[in-house]
C-alpha cells in the first residue's frame, strides 16, 4: 500500500523541516513497531534534565494540547484538562523508539516516586543502546538517580571495550536500561 | 565472541552482527530499542501483543542464576521473557517479561482507569486497521479509554487521522494511531 501518509496528529507529530521515517506496519502484524513510549510525568522539566540534557535525546515536538479533542482521546470528556507534550528522538526524522514526555498542567502530584532499587513485577522499562555506559553512570549516580545495577558484564576481568548493562529508575519510576555492546 | 554471546543472554538484542542497530555517531543513546513490561503474567499479555495486535516472537527464552539477578538487583528470581517485533523492525520493540519467584503480595493492582493520570505510561502503534482491532479490544474487555476519534480535524484531509487508547491488563496505556490520507490533488 503506497498511500501517502501525512502526519497531523499530536501522536505523530513531525517535525516540518525533516523527512520523516514513519512507522509502517508490516505484513501479518495490526500495528507498527513501538512509534514511541509516552511517560505522564510530574515535572517535565526534571525529566528534561535525564533525556534531554544527559542521555542527549532531542526535541521534535514541544506544545501545549488542549481542548475537546484533546480531552476525548485521553479520557477526560467535559473537563479541560492542559497538558504539556515533548517528544524526544535521537535522530531528526526518526519517527520510531521515540519517547514522550507528558506533563500535566497545574495539577500537584506530589514528591518523585520512591523505587526500592530492584526490578518488580510491574515495572516498565525504556531500553537503549549506548557507547558510553560508564560517562552515563557517572553522570545519573551524581544526579542522584536510583541505581538498580551499575555497569556490569560476568567476567571480573572484562575491560572498557566489552559489553556493559546498567539500569536504573528515573524520577517517575520507569526503568532505564543502557546497554553498551562489545566494541570489538 | 564468548562475551558478546553470554551478554546477549541479557541484552536480548537479538540477532548479533549485521542487523544490529547502532548508536548514531555523535548522539549519546540510539532510539529506543524496546519498551519492556514487568507483566503480571505472561499468557495473558501475549494474547494482547501477539495475538490480538499480531506481532511476532524475536525472542522466548527463561533466563535465571546469578548474573540477571546482579542486573535486576534481586536475588533467586527467575526471568521468563519474550521480545515482540512488527515484521523485522529491530527498533521499538516490545518486551514482555514476567518474573519468577517473587512475592506478588506487594505489587499493587494495575489501573483500570478509564481516563489518563500523572503517572501512567503508554506505547504507542500505528495501525491500518483501527475500527478492527478496537472491536476485538472492545470484545476482550480491555479498559477503553477512547474509542478512534479525530484529534486534530484537517480540512484537506480525505480521510483523517484518527487515534485510540486502552489499557493492557497491567494498566499500561496502549495508544493505537491510524493515518489519514489527503484529498487526491
Amino acid at each position: 500500500m503506497t498511500l501517502i501518509r501525512f502526519l497531523t496528529c499530536a501522536a505523530v507529530m513531525c517535525a516540518a523541516n525533516v523527512q520523516a521515517q514513519v512507522p509502517t506496519v508490516a505484513d501479518g502484524a495490526r500495528v507498527s513497531a513501538v512509534s514511541r513510549t509516552t511517560v505522564f510525568v510530574r515535572d517535565l522539566d526534571e525529566s528534561l534534565k535525564l533525556y534531554r540534557d544527559i542521555l542527549g535525546m532531542k526535541a521534535r515536538t514541544d506544545r501545549l494540547l488542549e481542548g475537546e479533542f484533546w480531552n476525548g482521546v485521553v479520557g477526560t470528556h467535559g473537563e479541560d484538562k492542559k497538558i504539556k507534550v515533548m517528544i524526544m528522538q535521537t535522530q531528526d526524522g526518526e519517527q520510531i523508539g521515540n519517547v514522550g514526555l507528558f506533563q500535566y498542567v497545574d495539577e500537584n502530584d506530589g514528591p518523585p516516586v520512591y523505587k526500592a532499587p530492584r526490578m518488580q513485577t510491574g515495572d516498565v522499562a525504556l531500553i537503549f543502546l549506548t557507547e558510553d555506559i560508564f560517562g552515563i553512570y557517572n553522570e545519573v549516580k551524581d544526579a542522584g538517580y536510583t541505581i538498580v545495577s551499575p555497569p556490569s558484564n560476568q567476567d571480573p576481568n572484562a575491560g572498557p571495550d566489552d559489553g556493559y548493562e546498567m539500569i536504573f529508575f528515573d524520577r517517575d519510576g520507569i526503568a532505564v536500561n543502557l546497554i553498551q555492546r562489545p566494541k570489538n | 565472541m564468548l562475551k558478546r554471546l553470554a551478554l546477549a543472554v541479557l541484552v536480548l538484542v537479538g540477532p548479533l552482527g549485521a542487523t544490529a542497530q547502532d548508536v548514531p555517531d555523535g548522539h549519546v543513546v540510539s532510539s529506543m530499542t524496546r519498551a519492556t513490561i514487568f507483566v503480571r503474567d505472561l499468557d495473558e499479555s501475549l494474547k494482547l501483543y501477539r495475538d490480538l495486535l499480531g506481532l511476532t516472537t524475536r525472542v522466548d527464552t527463561f533466563v535465571e542464576g546469578p548474573r540477571i539477578n546482579e542486573i535486576m538487583g534481586t536475588e533467586d528470581y527467575g526471568l521468563k521473557a519474550v521480545i515482540l517485533q512488527s515484521g523485522d523492525s529491530i527498533v521499538g520493540n516490545i518486551g514482555i517479561y514476567e518474573i519468577t519467584g517473587d512475592d506478588r503480595s506487594v505489587v499493587a493492582p494495575p489501573s483500570a482507569r478509564t481516563d489518563t493520570v500523572t503517572g501512567d505510561f503508554a506505547v504507542v502503534f500505528i495501525t491500518n486497521d483501527i475500527d478492527g482491532v478496537t472491536q476485538k479490544v472492545i470484545d476482550a474487555g480491555y479498559p477503553l479509554i477512547s474509542p478512534p476519534m479525530v484529534l486534530f480535524p484537517n480540512p484537506d484531509a480525505d480521510v483523517q487521522t484518527r487515534e485510540m487508547m486502552f489499557r493492557d491488563h497491567d494498566g499500561v496505556l496502549v495508544n493505537l494511531i491510524e493515518l489519514g490520507v489527503p484529498k487526491p490533488w
